[in-house]
């Protein structure tokens, strides 16, 4: 499904459309670019219903590839991979992990706070990879897709750009210099 | 600062390249003569660094402007003149064009390498906002430049590049020597270029250069010099097809913007929380400052920096967010102004619900790699004075203290690295420079705005960056900039040092006193020599050198070689073997006492000093040397790729 096609997408508040639409919007303001719906067939190896679950694509910051799932058994916002090779235990996930829990810490401004009666956020492991889940609680989709992008963005170019280049350019292949 | 010229450059004017180097071999030969001879009168004495008598007399000599009949050369130095071309910086060749602008009393500078030269030429415009050129002969001379064209490309620097090229008779034949076709060379680093062929245009494709230099956005302008042209005779300006006076060949008026925008821009700041002005390259140029501050203080809206020199926005100011990373993210709507080179989403802070607007002379620009809202084609200056009268007054109070409360997180951040720094006492950790630097040019006994820094080096530069502030136009200039160039330093240096001892434009208020250029061990290799071109000149500058052993990216494994120097090295010797000061420091203790003779040194005596600061190529591994190599946020102080 296309950015054309999603916005024809009838509005309502079943969550998807809502998470649909709000992605959408961002690829209407040239933040994503390159963005489209996965099909259900190819979607990744799941056993939720495709009625449940919707898949996104989409090129974002450094133009790297991103992947968001949205199950709507589970209420999550999902971007599995996010961090490919995180070994267990190093420094780098510590620290990724203290960033993470601090993103609903009082100590951030109301706008730059995860609201925790609103979303609230999983960091999970699998093989080498991490992913970050953020849970909606109620129908504030709107809310959830809006913090957990500010989220992803904040973790890629506040933390892990400025103290862990090295690993953004082995990664991910930030370029940095050829 | 006296006005600098080449010695007797009537004299050399016509003179052939083979005739010139004669005269040279010549002169060194007597002087090896008489160093034979003051060796044998006393064997254990060496000669000392001196200049030669020729030198200050010939700095000191009048201008000797040209009028009818005058040579190609001639009429195209009297368009500089009339244009008020600041400063050349060149080696010799292309000797017509150089020693005619010289005589016209443009001041002069004669260095080592065209390439640093060239770059000496970007440093003085990117402080001052002024018009230099740097010159090379055709052939070597001009390739050896290209470099740092390529880098002044890249800062959108208005550099007038000349070179002298072969005769157009002689095309295509091979021969004598340093045969190159060179305006190919450059394309794709200059905004406008040509080979002047025909004599009698020499006027128009001066004004033609002028025209590209003084408008819109600015790139380096290049231009050949064939014998054909520089040495034409004219016996008045009959003979020149194009001869107008400036106001006739281009014009002074800027592009306004359209009211329309400027008051859906006016809402669009009414409407948002956290607004904050991109204060870039164009803000510097248009001399858009005081506009931008009017706006700012008038709708509480934040300022950051970026582009190739600061202090358009004063970081001492309750609205400044360069020193203030941490705000960025919180920006709801981001105005870019005269931000040249864009960078790419990911590349600025700014969150993905940021809204963005651009202001920019050059509309085929607006739009490339970040989405916008709005929209404005227009003169910064005119645009943010229309945008004064247009915005209306607020105060955002929250907005104000987290950029006050993020300002000191990121102070309490460097004073942490800092701590870290001391405590490593067998090298000295660039967070020691860094901070020890910042205390001394805005917390000792030196007025905070007085001096201009070139914050130059790789990894060295991800610590300096973070402590250095700016507090009025024209302060710091930016290193390489986006082109990323490891080694222009010292001929930035020079550059933006000749630009303050003139005091040029924005350097005015500060004129004479000296300036702080940083660059690295690897960076110190390409342009080291012009310490001998400053003390020449008696240009107070204090180099400080960050010498880890190494470039600035490591190797690894078999490969590891080929990134590694020999330990130790003496930079501080060369620069003494060149004329000027040395100064060795290789524990944390020793660099501030060094700092601040140095800088004594280079204020009274107009002597300038290498600070080789021994540190080790393991500060940047982050397990070994907490906290290791630094990344950065853009824009803001750290900012350097836009």
């Amino acid at each position: 499904m296309t950015t054309k096609q999603l916005r024809r997408t009838p509005a309502g508040n079943d969550p998807l459309a809502v998470i649909s639409r709000q992605l959408a919007s961002y690829a209407e303001r040239g933040v994503f670019r390159s963005f489209s719906r996965i099909p259900a067939a190819k979607q990744a190896g799941t056993q939720t219903g495709a009625a449940d679950r919707a898949e996104f694509r989409f090129s974002w910051l450094w133009n790297l590839p991103f992947h968001l799932a949205f199950d709507r058994r589970k209420n999550a916002i999902t971007f599995p991979q996010l961090f490919p090779n995180i070994n267990a235990g190093s420094e780098l996930e510590a620290e990724l992990k203290a960033f993470i829990r601090k993103l609903s810490s009082r100590d951030r401004p109301e706008h730059r706070r995860l609201d925790p009666q609103r979303i609230t956020v999983r960091y999970s492991k699998r093989g080498n990879s991490g992913s970050l889940a953020f849970l909606v609680a109620g129908n504030h989709y709107e809310y959830a897709v809006k913090k957990a992008l500010n989220s992803v963005h904040e973790i890629f170019v506040g933390f892990l750009n400025l103290r862990h280049g090295e690993y953004m350019r082995e990664n991910l292949r930030v370029p940095e210099e050829t | 600062m006296a006005k600098a010229s080449m010695a007797k450059a009537g004299e050399r004017r016509g003179q052939s390249r083979r005739n010139f180097l004669k005269g040279s071999i010549l002169s060194a030969t007597g002087a090896l003569g008489a160093a034979k001879m003051a060796a044998a009168v006393a064997s254990s004495t060496e000669a000392p660094i001196r200049l030669p008598e020729a030198f200050p007399a010939a700095l000191n000599a009048p201008p000797k402007p040209a009028e009818f009949p005058m040579r190609g050369s001639q009429v195209f130095a009297k368009v500089c003149k009339n244009e008020g071309l600041s400063a050349l910086f060149c080696c010799p060749g292309n000797y017509d064009v150089i020693n005619s602008i010289c005589d016209e009393g443009i001041p002069c500078f004669g260095g080592r390498t065209e390439g640093a030269m060239c770059a000496a030429a970007d440093g003085f415009i990117r402080v001052s906002g002024e018009i230099a050129a740097c010159s090379g002969t055709e052939g070597p001379g001009f390739t050896n430049m290209i470099m740092n064209i390529a880098a002044a490309n890249a800062a959108r620097t208005p550099l007038l590049v000349l070179a002298s090229n072969k005769r157009v008779s002689e095309d295509d034949s091979e021969m004598g020597i340093q045969t190159a076709y060179q305006q190919p060379t450059t394309e794709g680093m200059r905004k406008y270029g040509k080979r002047l062929i025909d004599p009698n245009r020499v006027y128009e494709y001066a004004a033609y250069a002028f025209r590209q230099l003084r408008t819109g956005v600015p790139r380096p302008v290049h231009l050949d010099f064939p014998a054909e042209v520089y040495g034409a005779k004219f016996k008045d300006s009959s003979e020149l097809r194009y001869y107008y006076e400036k106001s006739r060949y281009r014009t002074e008026a800027r592009p306004y913007p359209d009211p329309k925008r400027i008051r859906e821009l006016a809402a669009m700041i009414d409407k948002a929380q956290r607004p904050i002005i991109v204060a870039s390259t164009g803000v510097f140029y248009s001399q858009a400052w005081d506009a931008v501050k009017l706006v700012a203080e008038k709708a509480d809206v934040a300022v950051v920096e970026s582009g190739v020199a600061r202090g358009q926005f004063s970081d001492a100011h309750r609205l400044s967010a360069s020193p203030a990373p941490g705000a960025l993210l919180s920006a709801d709507l981001v105005i870019f102004v005269g931000q040249y080179s864009m960078p790419n989403v990911g590349e600025y802070h700014f969150g993905p619900d940021a809204r963005y607007v651009r202001i920019d002379p050059d509309a085929s620009d607006i739009g490339r790699n970040m989405p916008i809202e709005l929209g404005i084609v227009s003169c910064e200056k005119a645009a943010m004075e229309a945008l004064h009268e247009a915005v209306g007054s607020k105060r955002r109070d929250a907005w104000a203290d987290e950029l006050a409360a993020e300002r000191k997180k990121f102070e309490d951040e460097n004073a942490e690295y800092y701590k870290t720094g001391l405590g490593y006492k067998d090298a000295v950790h660039p967070a020691v420079i860094a901070q020890q630097l910042s205390d001394f040019l805005y917390r000792g006994d030196i007025a905070k705005e007085q001096t201009t820094v070139v914050a130059g080096g790789y990894g060295i530069a991800r610590y300096t960056r973070r402590y250095l502030r700016a507090y009025r136009p024209g302060q710091i200039c930016n290193g390489a900039y986006q082109y990323g160039a490891i080694g222009p330093d010292c001929g930035y240096a020079f550059g933006v040092s000749a630009a303050v001892q003139l005091g040029a434009g924005a350097q005015a208020a500060y004129r004479g006193t000296p300036i702080i250029g940083i660059t690295g061990d690897a960076g110190f290799a390409y342009s080291g020599m012009e310490l001998e071109t400053m003390s020449k000149y008696k240009m107070p500058v204090v180099m400080i050198v960050y010498n880890n052993n190494a470039w600035g990216i490591q190797g690894s494994g078999r490969a590891a070689h080929m990134y590694l120097f020999q330990e130790n090295l003496r930079y501080d010797k060369i620069a003494e073997a060149l004329g000027a000061r040395g100064e060795y420091v290789t524990r944390p203790e020793e660099f501030l006492p060094a700092l601040k003779r140095s800088y004594q040194i280079a204020a009274k005596e107009r002597v300038s000093t290498v600070i080789n600061c021994q540190a080790k190529r393991e500060f940047w591994q982050r397990a070994q040397y907490p906290p290791g190599f630094l990344g950065k946020v853009e824009p803001g102080c750290m900012a350097y790729d836009h």
